[in-house]
């Protein structure tokens, strides 16, 4: 794969670099701030951005079916995404990260472009021009993180197995 | 690409239904959204159930131009723990009976 200088680059086989500025770091930090806050003080039932973290399993109309997958796996989903959260802002000010912590990262940001797009109701053919002023700078933020999300996939991306072993 | 939220009435059968055909297997199923990135899915693919790059970029090119695309079956257990995975993930999976 072709090698490019960017924010997030893996050095060497489960190694990542990361070069971020302060102030990116600390717009990370907020984000990950307001995601706890709605993680814990909201339900997929009272706000549709948290709803969309935690999908049903199964068709609406199978209401039992749902229920039951709920309280089957919804502790676990929620415990995994606030476990991530911790990984990504006990290491936010490292240069250097493990791939473990890394795919706490892509699973952080995820979650939060997740929750932002779902908020300004991005479709795929969104852009800037969609949105007035107090909602343009939320979308520069989501662009931001797209930006950002993107560079750690191409490096994680690097960790996957070589192509002839797979199914 | 529209998010779907709905799907076909046949499954949502009564259990005792189940309970008689236990050989039916489930499938899983990945709907489109805007939001995720198709490197996003292809790479959730891959590392999720060891897919080849080439069949992970398949199913993610279903997911994007037809809406939705089967990435995996078997039990309703293994169906049920596939999307558990997939969510963990931040896809949008569901299950449903193979018919």
């Amino acid at each position: 794969m072709r090698r490019r200088k960017g924010p997030v680059q893996r050095t060497e086989p489960g190694r990542f670099a990361v070069r971020l500025s302060d102030r990116e770091r600390d717009a990370v930090r907020t984000f990950t701030a307001q995601l706890r806050v709605l993680l814990t003080s909201e339900s997929p039932s009272s706000d549709p951005a948290v709803a969309r973290l935690f999908p049903p399993a199964l068709p609406d109309d199978d209401v039992l079916g749902n229920l039951e997958y709920e309280q089957q796996h919804g502790d676990e989903l929620l415990l995994g995404k606030l476990e991530a959260l911790d990984t990504v802002d006990r290491t936010l000010d490292e240069r250097e990260l493990t791939e473990d912590e890394l795919m706490a990262w892509l699973g952080s940001l995820n979650s939060i472009r997740l929750v932002v797009g779902t908020r300004l109701g991005v479709t795929e053919e969104t852009t800037e021009k969609d949105f007035a002023d107090d909602e343009r700078e939320m979308f520069a933020l989501y662009g931001y993180l797209t930006w950002l999300e993107g560079w750690v996939i191409q490096a994680l991306d690097q960790e996957l197995p070589a192509d002839d072993a797979g199914a | 690409m529209t998010r779907a939220s709905t799907a076909p009435v046949e499954i949502g059968r009564p259990e005792t239904v189940e309970d008689i055909e236990p050989d039916v297997p489930w499938i899983v199923i990945v709907w489109n959204d805007p939001i995720n990135l198709m490197t996003y899915v292809t790479w959730v693919f891959q590392k999720l159930f060891g897919y080849s790059r080439a069949k992970a970029e398949k199913l993610m090119w279903d997911v994007h131009t037809k809406g939705k695309a089967v990435v995996s079956n078997g039990t309703r257990d293994e169906a049920e723990r596939d999307v558990a995975r997939l969510h963990a993930y931040g896809l949008w999976a569901t299950m449903q009976k193979d018919r």
